[in-house]
């Protein structure tokens, strides 16, 4: 089978006059290469043009009036599964400050994201103090919540059926929004390197003002984050 | 007028309150080895116990303490059971050597060995209820205290990795039984666990299903 549609590929090839053999061989991968650093986006914005038509910017669904959000979390990353409650507070710098701990109280991590800056570790649990780790989950976050570099403005695009799309880069990497074209505020996010799509978010809300839900995927490593918001003040979880 | 009914209702309130959370019993302990002796003829007698418990989660970033709620339960040998109920549902059983979680949606079974963090986590805890934790002098440093309603014991890590996550670990034991009260776990920069126990009951039976993961 795939045998056939790699045939088929060539056969395309040659009926699109690209080169596939002998001395040519290396332009279309030349092609492909160039295609990449000038922002391949894997499939992302088939049928999305560039557009200066609208200047909306995508809104954090975590920036909201209440001092802090409370959510209902796992992660599994690798064979290990963590659980508990992840607490974002938004900051007046722009910035949000997340900390997660268990069930019963012990803090597994503890980071400080702010625009234009590294992010801070306050604390991070000894079984995931890895650098990938770190690495993984501190981009994750940055891309849950919206964090460009400093004055950065997004990059917009704009489909014939009216979606929109913004995309803001970090070093090698690029953070897609598929966003609200009324509150900016996001509907699914992605994180692309140079090579492919790196993860996934799925943000899921009812009336549209306020997140119920987030679904962080990975495409190359084992790693998933699930959290549900709390609803505080209907169930006194805070005194 | 209303207002300032308020307002000197606060200040009371923060008078009367305030200390009384932040007292902890700081008179030497009189007899450490009667009390040790004594805790570890009443733990051994202890088969099960069964509480109440609500927890409190104070961190320096949020103007207010999260709190949890839910039923404890635990059977010698090696058999804990947390079962959650707010601000959502959650329970978790250590049974032996396996752990099983049951969130709303999904349960998960390990093997506590293959988890460090569940396994310190176990041990800890189990060392706290039992007791047995007191028996540690190589990782912690122990200081003893007491008042008139309860035995309290300080325990400082000596591990410094250990400490960057917890620096101290307070455990009251009720004076009449010796049971423990209330736990707290402090960490560097000052947020706290507190983990308060109540309507304790001792050596009901407590069915063995209930540590087993269906």
């Amino acid at each position: 089978m795939k045998l056939d549609q790699l045939g088929n590929q060539r056969r395309m090839g040659r009926h699109m006059g690209l080169p596939c053999s002998g001395k040519y061989m290396g332009i279309p991968a030349l092609l492909i290469i160039l295609f990449c650093i000038n922002g391949c986006s894997f499939g992302l914005m088939e049928g999305y043009q560039k557009t200066e038509q609208f200047s909306i910017e995508p809104v954090s669904w975590f920036k909201t009036d209440s001092d802090h959000l409370l959510m209902n979390t796992t992660i599994d990353v690798m064979k290990n599964h963590f659980s508990g409650l992840m607490v974002i507070k938004s900051l007046t710098n722009g910035g949000y400050r997340v900390v997660f701990i268990t069930e019963v109280g012990l803090k597994i991590f503890d980071m400080e994201f702010v625009p234009g800056e590294r992010v801070k570790v306050y604390y991070l649990m000894d079984a995931l103090n890895k650098k990938i780790i770190i690495k993984t989950l501190s981009a994750d976050l940055r891309l849950l919540l919206i964090q460009p570099q400093e004055d950065e403005k997004p990059v917009l695009y704009d489909s014939p059926s009216g979606q929109k799309m913004a995309r803001y880069k970090h070093k090698r990497k690029k953070d897609y929004y598929e966003i609200s074209a009324l509150t900016g505020k996001p509907v699914q996010a992605y994180q692309v390197s140079v090579t492919s799509k790196k993860a996934r978010i799925d943000y899921y809300s009812r009336d549209g003002v306020r997140i119920d839900s987030v679904n962080i995927v990975h495409y190359h490593v084992n790693l998933q984050i699930g959290m549900h918001l709390i609803k505080e003040n209907s169930q006194d979880a805070v005194k | 007028m209303n207002n300032y009914i308020k307002y000197f209702s606060f200040c009371f309130l923060i008078i009367i309150v305030l200390p009384a959370w932040a007292q902890v019993p700081a008179t030497p302990m009189k007899d450490i080895f009667g009390f040790r002796q004594k805790l570890t003829t009443v733990t051994a007698g202890i088969k099960t116990i069964e509480s109440d418990f609500t927890q409190e989660k104070k961190l320096s970033i949020l103007s207010n303490t999260l709190v949890s709620k839910g039923n404890f339960c635990f059977r010698r040998e090696n058999n804990i059971r947390w079962e959650y109920m707010q601000p959502y549902k959650y329970l978790i059983i250590i049974s032996q050597d396996k752990i099983y979680i049951k969130e709303e949606k999904d349960q998960k079974q390990y093997d506590i060995q293959s988890n460090k963090m569940f396994q310190e986590m176990n041990k800890f805890i189990s060392g706290c209820i039992q007791g047995d934790i007191l028996k540690n002098e190589k990782d912690y440093k122990i200081g003893y205290f007491e008042d008139s309603h309860y035995f309290f014991v300080t325990l400082v890590p000596v591990s410094e990795k250990m400490r960057q996550m917890l620096n101290e670990i307070q455990i009251w034991f009720d004076r009449t039984d010796l049971t423990v009260a209330r736990i707290r776990m402090m960490e560097p920069g000052g947020d706290f666990t507190k983990i308060d126990f109540v309507n304790k009951k001792l050596n009901t039976d407590i069915p063995v299903e209930k540590f087993s993961f269906k």
